[in-house]
C-alpha cells in the first residue's frame, strides 16, 4: 500500500486503481441499438462501437454503445442495459445519456496518437480522423467518447454533424419550433374542449392585462393603473405590451416621454409594499437635455401615486454593481476552478482560486444592494426607482430579489415562477443574446439569470423554511434554460417571442387565436419534463408559509404583514464612515501570547448608526416572520458556494450516503409520516363526528407531497451529495499524472520554517 | 475575594465588535464571573440583556488609551468571545483592569472553578457522576480482554509510564521486559498500547510516542513489541506505522536523538507519514484566523483569503485525511495501525480519536463520544492544563488541539447529518467546559495528576451534568437505522467540505447568526408528529372502549413509524431550557392538558389546525437575558449560572446546511 506510486489518503484514491486492458474487453455488439426518439426529431448521422468515459481513472466502468446525433441532441445508446435502479431525476424527453444541443458549450475532437487537438465550429472542417469527442455543456457537464473502436469516418461525422448542429444559424431553427408544432398537432383532439384554458397552467404569464390586475389588486397599488399603449409593441420593442402605470400619467403623457428613454422604455411598475412605495424599474433618458425634465415628471408621478407622497429614490445600478462582462468572467473562471481544473493542483488554493473568480463578492454585491433597496421600500418608506442603461439585466435580479425579499407570495413556488415571468420574461431579459442559444456572439453571454438563482440560494440556505421550493428546484430549472423546447428562455423580448410564435403558428397551420402558451409553452409546466413522482423532489418539507398566499375562496389574499414599525427622522445621522481597525493602544498587557487575536478594535471616535444600520439590526433583533420581510446575512461568511449546482458532477466532490440530501430525506419522512396521520384522525373523526368513516374516494397516496416516505427509513444506497444527479460518467476531464497529495503525504511541506522545526524537537 | 478592588461599575458602554451599536449597563465583578447587566431604560421593548463571563475563560484583558468617551477596555476569551467595554471614569477602568489580571492568573489547580463549584449535590451523586463512563467496560465493548489481547499491570503505579493511564492493554505476547524495554526507547516512555479493536477484523488501533532512535539506534525489545502488535493480528502480514508529523519534522528530530522507526530494523511494518503540523503551527493558524474574522467591514476578498491564508482548514483536512487512512486501514484492509507523533497526546489523540469514530457508530452517540475523550484524551494523556493554559503556565505550550478535533468532528456532521446522535450544540458545549473548570475532567495534564488532586472527591464530572441534559443535544436528524446499514462513514476531503465553523467562533457574535434555525423546524416537525401520533391513539382507545374496530380500508398498510423514531417520539424530551432549544414550541401543550376530558372533540380540530400551525422559528432574539435575581450571584453558584452563558448562541444548528 505505501508503494511510491503517488496516492491521496482519500477513500476513492485511496487504493491504487485497477487497471483493466481496454481491449480485452471489447466484445463487438451485435445488437441493433435504437434511439428514442421525440415528435420531429430525426437522426442525422451515427456512430457503433463508441466507448463512453465514464471515471478519468480507469476505463473499466466505461460503456459501449452507439453515438448519435439528431436535430434535437446527442444521444448515446449503451449496448448493455442499465440498472434499473433509479438513482437519479430522470428526464421525460431526454436519457441518462442524452445531450439536447443547446446544451453544448464546446465540441472539442482530438487525436492522442497525432498529439492533435480541434475545438469544432459550424461548417469547420476535421483533417484527421478524431480518436476522441470532448462535449463541454452549458450545464457544467464534462461528456467523453473514445472512438478507438469505431469506424474512423462515421466518427468523424458523427462529430462534425454534432458541431454543425449545435450553431443553429437562426433561431426558428431551434428543434422547439419543430416540436411544438408536431406536438401540438398531436394532442389536438385531447383538448378541443378547450378544457385546459392555458395548458393547465396556474404561473400568470403577464401577457394579458388581467394578470397585471391581479397583481395590483394583490398588492393594493390603487394608485396604478394597467396601460396599453404598447400594444402591439407599437410604443417599445422590448417592452410587455401591457404595462402598469402612475394614474396621474395619461398614455398621450407617456407616448410623448417614451422618446427620451432608451429603447423607448418608460418606466415600469414592478411591485407595491403594503406601505404605499413603489418599486419602479426604468432605462437611462438618451436624451441629456431632457434628462432633468423628464425625471421630474416621473418622479411626481411615482410620488403622487404614494399614499403619504413620499419622495422617490433613484438607484443606478450601472454605478454599484458589476456589469454583464464582469459576470460572465466571474462566471468561467468558478466554472474552471470547480470542474475543470483537475482538484489535486488547486486544493490548496480553493479559497483563493474561489476568491480571485469574485462570483461569491458578485452575488453578495447583488443581494446587499437589494437589502439597501429593501430598507428604503420598507424602513424609509419611500418609492424607489431601479435605474439601469437598458433596464433589461441588473435590474431583473435587483428588482426579483428585492420582490422576494419583501414578500412572501413569490417564495411559493407559483407566485416564484410569476416573479421570473414578470421580471425577466416579460420585462425584456435578453435570454437569447445572455444564454448565446445561437453561438453567434459571446461578448454578450452572461449568466445573469444564474446568479439570480444562486442569489436565492443563499436566501434558502439562510431561511430554509421560508420556500416552498428546493435548491434541486432552482437547479432543473437553470438545466431547463439549454432546452430549447420552452418559450421561456428562447427570446430576447416579449415582441420578439410575439413574432416568432405569431410566424410560428401559421407555419404549423395553428388555429388564430389559440392561445400561445398552449402551443409553445412556457417551462412553468413542470409535467412536460417530469414524472409527478420526481416534481416531489421541488417541494421543501419545511416550508410553513402553504397556504397562507394562495388563493382561498377563490380570493388571492394578500400576505401577512409585520407591525409597521415607522422610523423617526430624529434618528438621521451621517452614514458610517468605513474604517478599518486603528491599531492604537497602550497598556495592552496580554495576558500571555496564547491564543489572543493581534487585532486592536476601533475605538476611534464614536460613531452613530446610520439609519440604514439601524433598520438591519432592529430586524435581525426581532423574531424573523417568514410570512414577512426576510433580509439576508451579508457577512462575508454567511456566503457559500452553491455546491449542487457547482459540483455535483464532480466524482470528487460527491459524498457517498451523505451530504444535505440526508437531512432532505429525514425530514420528508418525517412531513409524510405527519401527513399520514393527520388523514388518519381526518378518516376517524369523519363527516358525522363520532363514527369513523374512511373516506375511500380520496385514496391517501395521492395526497402525498414528498419524495421519500415515512416507509424508508434508511437513505437509500444510491443517496450522495449529488443527488438527484449524479457524477456517474457526467464530468470526465482528461487524466493527470502525479498529484501535489502525494508530496503532501511525504512530508513535503512549504510552509515549514526551520522555527517550527526547532519547537518540534523540544 | 481581595483581588477584587471595585465589585461594580456603572455607566458602562458595551460596543458591538461589528456594528456601531452599544448598549449601556453595569458591570459587576465577582469572585467567578465579569457580569454585564443593560440598563433596563435603554431598551423597553426586549428584556435587558446580560453577559456573564466566567474568569476561567478570559484569555486576555487590554486597557487601551483614553478616549472622549471613556476608557476602552478589551476581553478577549477562550471560547472566542470578544467584549469591547468603555468604561467612563479611567480610574475604575483601571481597577477592572488590575483585578481581573490577578483573577484570572490562578496560581494553583485549588484556585480553579471546579474547586468551589457546587451543584448541590451530595457526595453520593457526586461519585455516580464519575462513574458514569467507564472504561474497563469500553474496552469490554470492543472484545478486549480476548485471546490476543490482555491487560497488563506493569503501569499500576505509573512506574512505566507517568502519563499513561494506570490500565493498559498489550498483546499478550508482549513481556513484561519487552514492555519495559520498549517504554525506554519511547519519548516520555509512551511505548505502544492498544486504544481501539476492531472486533470484526481483530484489527488493532495502537498509540505511542516517537522512538529515540536518533540516527541509528535501535531498540530490540521496542521491535519485538511491535511485532507483537503484528502478530496478534492474523489478517494481515505487517502493521502500518503512522507517523502523523511531517517528514522534515521527523528527520530534524533525529538530531536530538529521537526521531521514527526505521523500516529496515522492524519487520513487516509499513511506515508512512501524514503531515500534521506541530501545535505551535496550529497555535499561530489559529491566532491568525481570529484576526481575520474580527475585522470589521471584511471584504469577501479578505474573508476568503484570510481564511486560506490563516491555513487553518488546511489543518482540519490534515486531520481528517489521516483519520480517513486510519480507518481505511482497519476497516478495509483490517490491517493493525500504530500511530504516533512526537510525543503522542497530541497529533496521535486527534487522529486516533477521528478514526474510531469514523468506524465505530458508537462513538457517535452523545455517551459514545464521552467514552472517546475520556479515553483518548482524557486517560492517554493530553496536556489539557497546559494546552487551555488552565494556570499560568509556558504560552508556548497553549494550543488549540482539542478544539481542532471538535472542529473535526463538527465537520463530519456537517457531511453526515444522519450519523450523529448529538447536535453541534453538544461540541460547543463540551468546548465550553473544557476551558471553564468547572469540572473536574479536563483539570490537569494526566490521569496521575488528577488522582493526586483527588478531583473525583473534590469536583464534580461533566459528564454527569452534560448526560442530565441530554434531550438538548439531540441531533434530530439522527437514524440509527443509517448507523447500522453504514457503520463506517467515508467523507471526502475535498477543500470545499471544510467549511468555517461559524457557530464556534462567532459563537457569541449574536449578528452572525441566521434568524432560522433548521433545528427548531424539525423540532416542531417531530412535535406535530407525536402530537398527531398520541391522538391517533386516544382515538383508537377510544373507539376500542366504544366496541368499534376501525375501518381503514383505502389506505395502503399504514407505514408503521420506524424504530427510531417510535422510541425517539415516545421519549420526545420535555422542552428544553437552553435558548437554542427553548422557544415556546407550542401554545397549545399546556392548554391541552387541561382539557383532557373531552378528548375526541377536541383532538380532531387540534390535529387539523397544526397543519395550518405556522411557527416563526428563529434565531437568537433578544433572549440572550435570563431573568435572574441578583442574590443568587453571591456566594455560590448552581448550575445554572455555567450552561446559561453559551445559551446565548443561537446556532444555525450543527447539520448540515439544509437547503434542499
Amino acid at each position: 500500500m505505501f508503494s511510491t506510486k503517488p496516492m491521496k489518503p482519500t477513500f476513492k484514491c485511496y487504493l491504487p486503481p485497477v487497471q483493466t486492458d481496454v481491449k480485452k474487453t471489447i466484445e463487438p455488439p451485435i445488437k441493433k441499438l435504437e434511439p428514442k426518439l421525440i415528435q420531429g426529431e430525426i437522426v442525422v448521422n451515427e456512430v457503433n462501437f463508441v466507448r463512453k468515459c465514464i471515471s478519468a481513472e480507469s476505463s473499466q466502468d466505461d460503456l459501449w454503445g452507439k453515438l448519435i446525433c439528431t436535430n434535437f441532441k446527442v444521444s448515446f445508446i449503451p449496448q448493455d442495459a442499465p440498472s434499473k435502479q433509479k438513482s437519479q431525476l430522470s428526464h421525460l424527453l431526454l436519457g441518462e445519456h442524452d445531450i439536447p444541443l443547446t446544451c453544448l458549450e464546446q465540441v472539442v475532437t482530438a487525436n492522442d496518437t497525432k498529439g492533435k487537438k480541434k475545438v469544432l465550429g459550424s461548417n469547420k472542417k476535421l483533417k484527421f480522423n478524431p480518436t476522441e469527442l470532448i462535449l463541454y455543456c452549458k450545464d457544467l457537464r464534462i461528456i467523453r467518447f473514445c472512438f478507438d473502436e469505431a469506424g474512423p469516418e462515421s466518427a468523424k461525422k458523427v462529430c462534425l454533424a454534432i458541431a454543425h448542429y449545435s450553431h443553429p444559424a437562426d433561431l426558428q431553427l431551434l428543434f422547439g419550433f419543430e416540436y411544438q408544432g408536431r406536438r401540438y398537432h398531436a394532442s389536438k383532439g385531447e383538448h378541443v374542449n378547450g378544457s385546459a384554458p392555458r395548458g393547465g397552467l396556474r404561473t400568470p404569464i403577464f401577457d394579458l392585462p388581467s394578470d397585471w390586475d391581479r397583481e395590483i389588486k394583490r398588492t393594493g397599488a390603487s394608485e396604478w393603473r394597467v396601460c396599453s399603449i404598447n400594444e402591439s409593441y407599437v410604443i417599445s420593442q422590448s417592452l410587455p405590451e401591457y404595462i402598469v402605470v402612475p394614474v396621474s400619467l395619461a398614455d398621450q403623457d407617456l407616448k410623448q416621454y417614451s422618446i427620451f428613454f432608451t429603447d423607448q422604455r418608460i418606466p415600469l411598475w414592478c411591485w407595491n409594499h403594503p406601505n404605499g412605495s413603489a418599486l419602479v424599474r426604468m432605462a437611462n433618458i438618451s436624451d441629456p437635455f431632457q434628462q432633468r425634465k423628464i425625471d421630474q415628471k416621473v418622479f411626481t408621478a411615482i410620488t403622487k401615486s404614494h399614499p403619504q407622497r413620499s419622495e422617490v429614490i433613484r438607484s443606478d445600478l450601472d454605478k454599484f454593481l458589476p456589469n454583464i462582462q464582469d459576470i460572465q468572467s466571474a462566471f468561467v473562471k468558478v466554472r474552471q476552478i470547480c470542474v475543470i481544473d483537475p482538484f489535486e493542483e488547486s486544493e490548496e488554493r480553493w479559497l483563493s482560486s474561489i476568491e480571485n473568480s469574485r462570483w461569491l463578492e458578485y452575488v453578495r454585491a447583488f443581494l446587499k444592494h437589494s437589502a439597501d433597496i429593501v430598507y428604503y421600500l420598507d424602513g424609509k418608506n419611500a418609492s424607489v426607482i431601479l435605474q439601469e442603461e437598458e433596464d433589461r439585466d441588473l435590474n431583473c435580479v435587483v428588482s426579483s430579489l428585492v420582490q422576494l425579499m419583501l414578500d412572501p407570495h413569490y417564495r411559493s413556488l407559483i407566485g416564484f415562477q410569476s416573479l421570473v415571468q414578470k421580471e425577466w420574461v416579460m420585462a425584456g431579459h435578453r435570454f437569447l443574446d445572455r444564454c448565446n442559444h445561437l453561438k453567434k456572439n459571446e461578448k454578450e453571454e452572461s449568466p445573469l439569470f444564474l446568479l439570480f438563482l444562486d442569489c436565492v440560494w443563499q436566501m434558502m440556505n439562510q431561511y430554509p423554511a421560508a420556500f416552498e421550493f428546493t435548491e434541486a428546484y432552482l437547479t432543473v430549472l437553470s438545466d431547463s434554460m439549454w432546452i430549447p423546447l420552452f418559450s421561456t428562455f428562447l427570446f430576447n423580448s416579449p415582441q420578439q417571442r410575439a413574432q416568432h410564435l405569431m410566424d410560428f403558428a401559421k407555419n404549423k397551420a395553428i388555429p388564430q387565436g389559440e392561445e400561445q402558451a398552449v402551443y409553445f409553452p412556457p417551462v412553468w409546466d413542470w409535467s412536460q419534463q417530469f414524472s409527478t413522482k420526481d416534481q416531489t423532489l421541488f417541494n421543501n418539507p419545511m416550508y410553513v408559509g402553504k397556504g397562507a398566499a394562495c388563493v382561498q375562496n377563490g380570493e388571492v389574499k394578500t400576505f401577512r404583514r409585520t407591525k409597521q414599525k415607522t422610523y423617526s427622522s430624529t434618528l438621521r445621522g451621517t452614514p458610517a464612515s468605513l474604517r478599518n481597525g486603528l491599531k492604537i493602544g497602550e497598556d495592552s498587557l496580554t495576558r500571555r501570547g496564547s491564543l489572543v487575536s493581534e487585532l486592536k478594535p476601533d475605538f476611534s471616535p464614536v460613531k452613530d448608526e446610520s439609519p440604514l444600520e439601524r433598520f438591519f439590526r432592529d430586524w435581525f433583533s426581532r423574531a424573523a416572520d417568514q410570512q414577512g420581510l426576510l433580509i439576508p446575512l451579508l457577512l462575508p461568511s454567511h456566503v457559500a458556494l452553491w455546491k449542487l449546482y457547482f459540483l455535483r458532477w464532480v466524482p470528487e466532490a460527491c459524498i457517498p450516503k451523505g451530504g444535505p440530501i440526508t437531512a432532505y430525506h429525514k425530514l420528508s419522512q418525517l412531513v409524510d409520516e405527519i401527513e399520514i396521520l393527520q388523514s388518519k384522525l381526518r378518516q376517524y373523526k369523519g363527516p358525522s363526528g363520532s363514527t369513523p368513516l374512511p373516506n375511500p374516494s380520496r385514496p391517501l397516496s395521492d395526497q402525498r407531497r414528498m419524495y421519500f416516505k415515512a416507509t424508508s427509513p434508511t437513505p437509500p444506497d444510491f443517496l450522495t451529495s449529488s443527488f438527484p444527479f449524479t457524477p456517474m460518467g457526467n464530468l470526465c476531464r482528461r487524466s493527470f499524472q502525479g498529484t501535489p497529495i502525494s508530496k503532501f503525504l511525504n512530508g513535503a511541506k512549504i510552509w515549514l520554517s526551520t522555527e517550527t522545526l526547532a519547537n518540534d524537537s523540544l | 475575594m481581595e483581588h477584587i478592588r471595585t465589585p461594580k461599575v456603572e455607566q458602562v458602554r458595551l460596543l458591538d465588535r461589528f456594528s456601531n451599536k452599544s448598549t449601556n449597563g453595569t458591570l459587576y465583578l465577582t469572585a467567578t464571573h465579569l457580569i454585564f447587566v443593560e440598563s433596563s431604560s435603554n431598551n423597553s421593548t426586549s428584556a435587558a440583556q446580560e453577559i456573564w463571563i466566567l474568569h476561567h475563560h478570559i484569555a486576555s484583558v487590554e486597557k487601551l488609551s483614553l478616549t472622549t468617551t471613556g476608557c476602552p477596555l478589551v476581553i478577549q476569551c477562550r471560547n472566542f468571545r470578544v467584549v469591547h467595554f468603555v468604561v467612563q471614569r479611567e480610574r475604575d477602568c483601571h481597577d477592572v483592569y488590575s483585578s481581573l489580571l490577578r483573577l484570572l492568573r490562578p496560581v494553583c489547580y485549588e484556585e480553579l472553578y471546579a474547586f468551589s463549584y457546587n451543584p448541590k449535590q451530595n457526595d453520593q451523586q457526586r461519585e455516580e457522576g464519575w462513574q458514569i463512563i467507564d472504561l474497563g467496560a469500553e474496552f469490554e465493548r470492543m472484545g478486549v480482554p480476548c485471546d490476543q489481547w490482555q491487560l497488563t499491570n506493569v503501569n499500576r503505579d505509573y512506574k512505566v509510564c507517568e502519563t499513561y493511564p494506570r490500565d493498559l492493554y498489550v498483546p499478550i505476547t508482549a513481556s513484561k521486559p519487552i514492555i519495559v524495554g520498549s517504554s525506554k526507547f519511547r519519548s516520555k516512555g509512551r511505548f505502544p498500547v492498544l486504544t481501539y479493536f476492531y472486533q470484526e477484523k481483530k484489527a488493532a488501533v495502537c498509540r505511542c510516542s516517537q522512538p529515540l532512535s536518533g540516527f541509528s539506534a535501535r531498540c530490540l525489545e521496542d521491535e519485538s513489541m511491535l511485532q507483537a502488535i503484528s502478530k496478534a493480528n492474523h489478517n494481515s502480514r505487517f502493521v502500518y506505522v503512522m507517523d502523523t508529523r511531517p517528514k522534515l519534522n521527523a528527520l530534524a528530530n533525529r538530531a536530538a536523538g529521537k526521531g521514527y522507526e526505521n523500516e529496515d530494523n522492524y519487520s513487516n511494518i509499513r511506515f508512512q507519514f501524514v503531515g500534521i503540523e506541530n501545535i505551535h503551527v496550529m497555535r499561530t493558524s489559529l491566532q491568525k484566523l481570529l484576526e481575520v474574522i474580527g475585522t470589521r467591514s471584511l471584504s469577501m476578498s479578505d474573508f476568503l483569503v484570510g481564511l486560506e491564508s490563516s491555513g487553518w482548514l488546511r489543518h482540519i483536512k490534515a486531520v481528517v485525511d489521516a483519520a480517513i487512512f486510519l480507518a481505511k486501514a482497519v476497516t478495509v484492509e483490517g490491517a493493525s495501525v500504530l500511530v504516533h507523533c512526537s510525543d503522542g497526546w497530541d497529533r496521535t489523540a486527534q487522529v486516533c480519536s477521528l478514526g474510531a469514530l469514523l468506524m465505530d457508530p458508537y462513538y457517535r452517540t452523545i455517551k459514545g463520544f464521552m467514552v472517546l475523550i475520556e479515553k483518548d484524551w482524557i486517560s492517554f494523556g493530553h496536556k489539557f492544563a497546559d494546552r487551555c493554559d488552565q494556570l499560568d503556565g509556558d504560552p508556548k505550550e497553549v494550543s488549540p488541539i482539542f478544539t481542532q478535533f471538535l472542529e473535526c468532528v463538527w465537520q463530519l456532521t456537517e457531511q453526515f447529518p444522519q450519523a450523529f446522535e448529538f447536535s453541534e450544540w453538544f461540541l460547543l458545549q463540551i468546548h465550553e467546559h473544557v476551558h471553564s473548570c468547572q469540572y473536574g475532567n479536563f483539570l490537569g495534564n494526566n490521569q496521575r495528576q488528577r488522582e493526586d488532586l483527588r478531583l473525583r472527591e473534590r469536583t464534580h464530572s461533566l459528564w454527569a451534568f452534560l448526560m442530565s441534559e441530554k434531550h438538548n443535544y439531540l441531533n434530530p436528524f439522527y437514524s440509527l437505522a443509517y448507523s447500522e446499514a453504514h457503520p463506517v462513514l467515508e467523507p471526502s476531503t475535498l477543500p470545499y467540505h471544510f467549511k468555517f465553523w461559524r457557530n464556534m467562533y462567532h459563537q457569541f457574535d449574536r449578528s452572525m447568526h441566521p434568524r432560522q434555525s433548521i433545528l427548531k423546524t424539525v423540532l416542531t416537525i417531530r412535535e406535530k408528529n407525536s402530537n398527531a401520533e398520541s391522538t391517533l391513539q386516544a382515538l383508537e382507545k377510544r373507539l376500542h372502549q366504544l366496541g368499534v374496530t376501525p375501518v381503514v380500508t383505502s389506505d395502503p398498510p399504514a407505514p408503521p413509524p420506524t424504530r427510531d423514531q417510535r422510541s425517539n417520539s415516545n421519549t420526545l424530551p420535555p422542552r428544553p431550557d437552553s435558548l437554542i432549544l427553548g422557544a415556546p414550541i407550542n401554545h397549545k401543550e399546556v392548554q391541552r392538558q387541561e382539557e383532557d376530558d373531552d378528548e375526541q372533540e377536541e383532538v380532531g380540530e387540534e390535529a387539523t389546525e397544526s397543519t395550518d400551525t405556522e411557527r416563526t422559528v428563529e434565531g437568537s432574539s433578544g433572549t440572550e437575558s435570563r431573568k435572574q435575581s441578583y442574590g443568587e450571584l453571591e456566594g455560590t453558584f448552581n448550575s445554572e449560572s455555567a450552561k446559561e452563558e453559551p445559551a446565548v448562541v443561537s446556532l444555525e444548528f450543527g447539520v448540515a446546511r439544509m437547503t434542499c
